[in-house]
């Protein structure tokens, strides 16, 4: 942050220079021409030019105007972030050869300039450096000695000629001091640059590892996790094996017992007895069949998520006697593992709900789908529920729907309806 | 709302300044048009006194604006010829110089090296009823460096041979034809040098102001070529000339022979130029310089290589490199140079030559009809034609002037001392190459 900052003042500074430089080569020269043309060493001056000098406020104003629309530009280009647009870039160097022209290539700096601001848009090392060799094959190229060879052009030191000793020292003296400190916050500017690129890595490194770090977490957490999913099914398992098999069991025993009591006292009520035994331990059966039903959705692993919930439907509207429909309208259902369990067993509990609390006997199922969420929603036309106390059934689909991220809206009032809403993951659809 | 009524009145602004900008600019252009600038010199370039300068200036301006009705041509009169150059110089870095200006004979290769002058040779080509050989071609050719024509000639002078017939006719010489020759010279050079008065110092002479220059010129040397980067004054045309140099030298026994003498009557030739002829001759409106003698005028003997050349040099009119209408510019140095009227007035006005042949072939009709001024005023046409159809443009790159120089402290060193001219002239011609290569 702190180098940025001074990488951009180094940029003024570097502007307001080649302005103080621009200003001061056309200020003299055109000073100089002025005087040579009022002090009769005209025809003296022309014998040694081989170009006759730009006419002296004229030369001042298009470079100092063309310098002036150059900053204008790279103002532009900041406040708006014009970023790769060419005509921009083409724009700034036009600019920068004009001004440069307008100088008679007496100051080449401004192409300093130029790669110095052009640098903030050209990223990754590469292409700076391909700016850099651009850059510095034009600053060659833009030499008074190269071009003199070609444009007949009238250098600064001719016109400091007209001047005695000391003064046209001087004055390339200053001219030259320019020059090399332009070069020197040019060079500044470089290093701070590159100094800015090593901090943003460093940055880049460090947001690595704090990334890395967190990913660990990340997995600590699904182990964990995972744990307590298994503790928790242990728990739903032992609670299932204690509502089901505990109770058959007690009652068969309890039956037995009796059956037991009476056998030799009346065979008839033996015989209730244990029709009555019979009875528990069919229910026990058949409760065992649900439990292992819930545990492990055959269905599902057999075919798709649709035609499970299907089978479901079809195997529940016979035993329950009840109407269920399923109105599908989000087309092809096949999305994650996990995803298509959970959705799975959320439509099971609540037709489970409708018909075992609910005493229903229409339940409406309907799938919508809206971008990513999948929305599934129960309706049936039971008692429902005043107050919803989350009981078993219903705490557990919110677990469940915790782990995708989803959540589930719950309606007693008219009936009972439960809404679900899951975030689907991308990718997996058009498996 | 009110933002939207500032952005339309920010552009309208926006607009009718640019409208007004049009505007102003459209009429100053267009009155600048009207305009066209002309530099010029009072007095003559070549150093003789001139009273009629604005005569012809004034003619060809009012004939260039008659022509072309609505332009005015503007121009600062009264500058000398002595300031001329500086004038012009200071100007053109000023970026305030004429559109068409005159350019003295010494100032050309530096104005055309600075680029302040027009390349003319579109212009030429184009203009359909412009011949450029109707010029002499030395005129011509002086306007031209490294194949670019910058300067049309308006005004040439040859030099020539200033004779005292009076001397000659009592030494009991005859009249001197036109294509005399080297020994011609020498022999009677030679014939008048001697002591009149019987002090036993010499008192009447052969010449003065003839230099390597004229020897060389009429001796077929050719020292340079035209862009003045190689010098070869190494053959036996430059050799010869040294020598003959020397002998017409050694005539004078060591005597320093001037213009003053020649003008007292004691020389019988000097080398001059056109323009000083037509000055002192007895002409009506002519000074009468001479008036001791009778004063005749010849061309430069030939050496045994060569013919009966003259040296030339001429008065270019050029065009501004930054003139803003060269059209109207071009047709302005037409009516100068181009204009059979304009240039015959250099024969009533001016000391020189015109530089149109038509123009002499017809001053020698109209003279053969008034033999009166033919007689009277010794302006023989006929051999101003002879001089100047066999005239060498002066050499026109930049360091002429130097290297001539060098070459002047060369020669006269090898007069001076009686050194072989050979072994001189290579001296001459390593200082020379020296220079050019620097």
């Amino acid at each position: 942050m702190v180098t940025s900052a001074l990488k951009n003042s180094v940029l003024n500074l570097i502007k307001s220079f080649n302005f103080i430089i621009v200003l001061y080569i056309s200020v003299i020269s055109a000073v100089t021409i002025k005087k040579i043309g009022n002090s009769g060493a005209a025809l003296m001056f022309l014998k040694k030019v081989n170009a006759l000098p730009p006419v002296p406020g004229k030369m001042l104003l298009v470079a100092v105007s063309f310098f002036i629309l150059l900053i204008l530009l790279m103002y532009i280009h900041d406040r708006y972030e014009i970023t790769h647009q060419w005509h921009m870039v083409i724009a700034e160097f036009v600019c920068t050869v004009l001004v440069i022209a307008a100088l008679q290539v007496n100051y080449n700096g401004v192409i300093l300039l130029f790669a110095a601001h052009m640098m903030n848009y050209f990223e990754g090392s590469g292409k700076r450096l391909l700016l850099l060799i651009f850059g510095s094959a034009f600053f060659l190229i833009f030499d008074y000695n190269v071009c003199s060879n070609i444009f007949n052009i009238i250098s600064f030191e001719t016109y400091t000629e007209y001047y005695m000793g000391t003064v046209a020292t001087l004055l390339i003296l200053v001219k030259n001091l320019f020059t090399t400190l332009n070069i020197i916050l040019f060079i500044v500017y470089t290093i701070l640059l590159l100094r800015e690129q090593m901090d943003e890595k460093d940055k880049i490194n460090s947001l690595n590892e704090q990334l890395q770090a967190a990913n660990r977490e990340l997995e600590n957490y699904a182990a964990e996790s995972e744990k307590l999913a298994q503790t928790r099914e242990r728990n739903r398992l032992a609670r299932e094996i204690h509502d089901t098999l505990g109770h058959t069991l007690t009652g068969i025993i309890a039956g037995i017992d009796a059956a037991s009591a009476v056998a030799d006292v009346s065979p008839d009520m033996l015989k209730q007895y244990l029709s009555i035994v019979s009875d528990v331990a069919r229910q026990g059966m058949t409760d065992v069949r649900r439990s292992v039903n819930e545990l492990r959705p055959d269905a599902l692993e057999q075919g798709d998520l649709l035609s499970a919930v299907n089978k479901m439907i079809y195997q529940m509207s016979a035993t329950a006697k009840a109407r269920i429909t399923l109105d599908n309208r989000a087309g092809k259902l096949s999305f994650g593992e996990d995803e298509e369990e959970i959705i799975y067993r959320i439509i099971q509990e609540s037709i489970t709900n409708a018909i075992r609390h609910g005493k229903a006997d229409t339940v409406m199922i309907t799938i919508t789908r809206e971008y990513n969420v999948l929305t599934v929603a129960i309706r049936d036309n039971g008692i429902g529920a005043k107050n919803i106390e989350p009981g078993f059934g219903i705490t557990h689909m919110k677990e469940r729907l915790d782990l995708l991220g989803g959540e589930i809206q719950i309606d007693g009032s008219e009936g009972f309806s439960i809404i679900a809403k899951i975030p689907l993951r991308w990718g997996v659809e058009n498996d | 709302m009110k933002k939207k009524i500032m952005k339309k009145g920010f552009c309208a602004g926006v607009f009718t300044a640019a409208a007004l900008m049009i505007v102003v600019g459209s009429l100053y252009y267009f009155n600048s048009q009207k305009v066209i600038t002309l530099g010029f010199f009072t007095g003559s370039a070549w150093d003789v006194p001139d009273a009629y300068t604005y005569q012809l200036i004034d003619d060809a301006v009012e004939k260039f604006e008659a022509d072309h009705p609505g332009i005015k041509v503007q121009f600062v009169s009264g500058i000398p010829k002595n300031d001329y150059s500086e004038y012009i110089a200071s100007a053109l870095i000023k970026g305030n110089a004429p559109d068409v200006f005159f350019v003295l004979p010494e100032d050309f290769s530096t104005l055309a090296s600075a680029d302040a002058l027009m390349e003319l040779d579109g212009y030429i080509d184009r203009d359909v009823e412009y011949d450029k050989s109707r010029y002499y071609d030395a005129s011509f050719a002086f306007g031209n460096i490294s194949g670019s024509q910058y300067g049309i000639p308006f005004e040439s002078v040859p030099s020539m041979m200033f004779v005292n017939k009076t001397l000659l006719k009592n030494e009991g010489i005859d009249e001197i034809p036109r294509d005399w020759t080297w020994e011609d010279f020498y022999r009677i050079c030679g014939k008048v040098t001697k002591d009149t008065d019987g002090n036993g110092i010499e008192d009447q002479f052969g010449v003065c102001n003839y230099t390597w220059q004229h020897a060389f010129v009429t001796n077929g040397v050719v020292p340079f070529d035209a862009n003045g980067t190689r010098c070869s004054l190494i053959s036996e045309n430059a050799i010869e000339a040294v020598d003959f140099v020397k002998a017409i030298s050694g005539l004078a026994n060591g005597n320093v022979v001037t213009a003053d003498d020649f003008d007292m009557g004691s020389v019988a030739f000097m080398l001059a130029l056109l323009s000083d002829y037509r000055t002192y001759k007895p002409y009506p409106w002519s000074i009468k310089k001479y008036t001791n003698f009778e004063l005749g005028c010849v061309p430069l003997p030939k050496g045994a290589r060569g013919d009966n050349k003259s040296t030339m040099s001429t008065l270019l009119l050029c065009m501004n490199s930054r003139a803003t209408n060269e059209a109207l510019a071009w047709e302005l140095i037409k009516t100068f140079c181009y204009d059979i009227e304009i240039q015959s007035e250099i024969y009533t006005y001016k000391q020189g030559a015109s530089v149109l042949k038509t123009v002499t072939d017809s001053m020698t009709t109209m003279l053969s009809i008034n033999q009166d001024l033919s007689e009277e005023g010794g302006m023989d046409i006929d051999l101003i034609t002879y001089i100047m159809d066999r005239a060498e443009p002066d050499y026109n790159f930049r360091e002429i002037a130097s290297v001539k120089e060098i070459i002047d402290v060369g020669i006269d060193d090898i007069v001076k001392s009686g050194m072989n001219s050979k072994i001189g002239l290579q001296k001459i011609e390593k200082r020379v190459r020296r220079f050019l290569n620097q």
